[in-house]
């Protein structure tokens, strides 16, 4: 035998819906909002709940625990205000759960804003939905973080 | 080149098609931004909205067309109707049942078709969101999973309008 020739590795286990993990999607634009949603769902990457607007998110994050939060930051103030409900444990979820920004713009100034509520990373529209759920695939996998 | 073939419940499907009472109608917004986001997620030139009727495929919504209709004999919609999977044609020239084609030997010159079938009732496809690209290329599980998705969402705008908002 070659012994450059390994066996493949196995393919990864998909997640039982037992340990599929829940994240909470919140972009204002139904489409990209319901086809990651439901390709996330169709793949098995993860479980999305969705939200419009931050305060139907709020009111999610009241109800249940989520593994994860990817959140559109168009209203800067309102987003921020969540991510600090978020961070300072005041949600159901753990506090500590991966953040993952989008926004149409960033300046500096909004990442330094954002940068002491350590989000894992914030991502510039427009971008793909592939690009979306490769991110979500990285989130929901075990010890999930934010590909960079 | 092989014409579309014609399902053997074409009738039934014909009238799951007219009941909705969409053929020939003007462009609409929820259906144009479904071909608008198809088209720029996976960075096409034509995405189209295609209904099958008896003798043609005509266009509720397109990007990078201006022709509103073309022959079903021709169509590559005609053939992703046939089964409720994923028609994938990753290069035209290299299938023959498209290498001769006047859609492939002739303007658009089309190369790569995805189309997935509309299916409004069990076993009734009225026609296809279908993508095109001018040159060969593939799609993968994501690619196809988000294809699927759109096709879905479309699907419940076509039985219920509204219920993208």
């Amino acid at each position: 035998m070659n012994a450059d020739v390994r066996p493949a590795a196995a393919p990864p286990r998909p997640p039982s819906p037992k340990d599929r993990k829940s994240l909470l999607l919140v972009d204002p634009q139904s489409l990209f909002r319901r086809t990651v949603a439901l390709v996330a769902r169709d793949l098995d990457l993860a479980y999305i709940r969705e939200a419009s607007s931050h305060d139907a998110a709020s009111r999610l994050l009241d109800e249940h625990p989520f593994d994860g939060l990817l959140l559109d930051i168009e209203d800067t103030l309102s987003g921020y205000s969540l991510v600090q409900r978020v961070r300072t444990g005041a949600t159901r979820s753990d506090q500590a759960m991966p953040i993952v920004l989008t926004a149409a713009s960033c300046d500096a100034s909004t990442i330094a804003f954002f940068k002491p509520m350590a989000v894992q990373r914030i991502m510039l529209k427009p971008f793909k939905v592939k690009t979306v759920l490769e991110v979500i695939s990285a989130l929901a996998a075990p010890g999930g973080t934010a590909a960079p | 080149m092989l014409p579309a073939p014609i399902p053997t419940n074409d009738d039934e499907r014909l009238q799951a098609l007219r009941a909705l009472l969409i053929l020939d109608t003007p462009p609409e917004e929820r259906f144009d931004r479904i071909v608008q986001f198809a088209a720029d997620e996976f960075d096409l030139p034509i995405a189209l909205v295609s209904l099958v009727d008896r003798d043609r495929q005509w266009f509720k919504a397109k990007v990078g067309v201006d022709v509103c209709e073309t022959g079903r004999d021709i169509s590559f919609c005609g053939h992703a109707i046939g089964s409720n999977e994923v028609l994938l044609v990753p290069d035209a020239t290299l299938d023959p049942r498209f290498a001769d084609n006047p859609l492939v030997t002739g303007p658009p010159f089309l190369r790569f078709y995805a189309g997935a079938p509309l299916e409004t009732r069990p076993g009734l496809r009225v026609g296809t969101l279908c993508l095109i690209d001018t040159r060969p290329r593939t799609f993968d599980a994501m690619d196809l999973a988000i294809l699927q998705s759109l096709r879905d969402l479309l699907v419940g705008e076509l039985l219920e309008p509204g219920s993208l908002r």
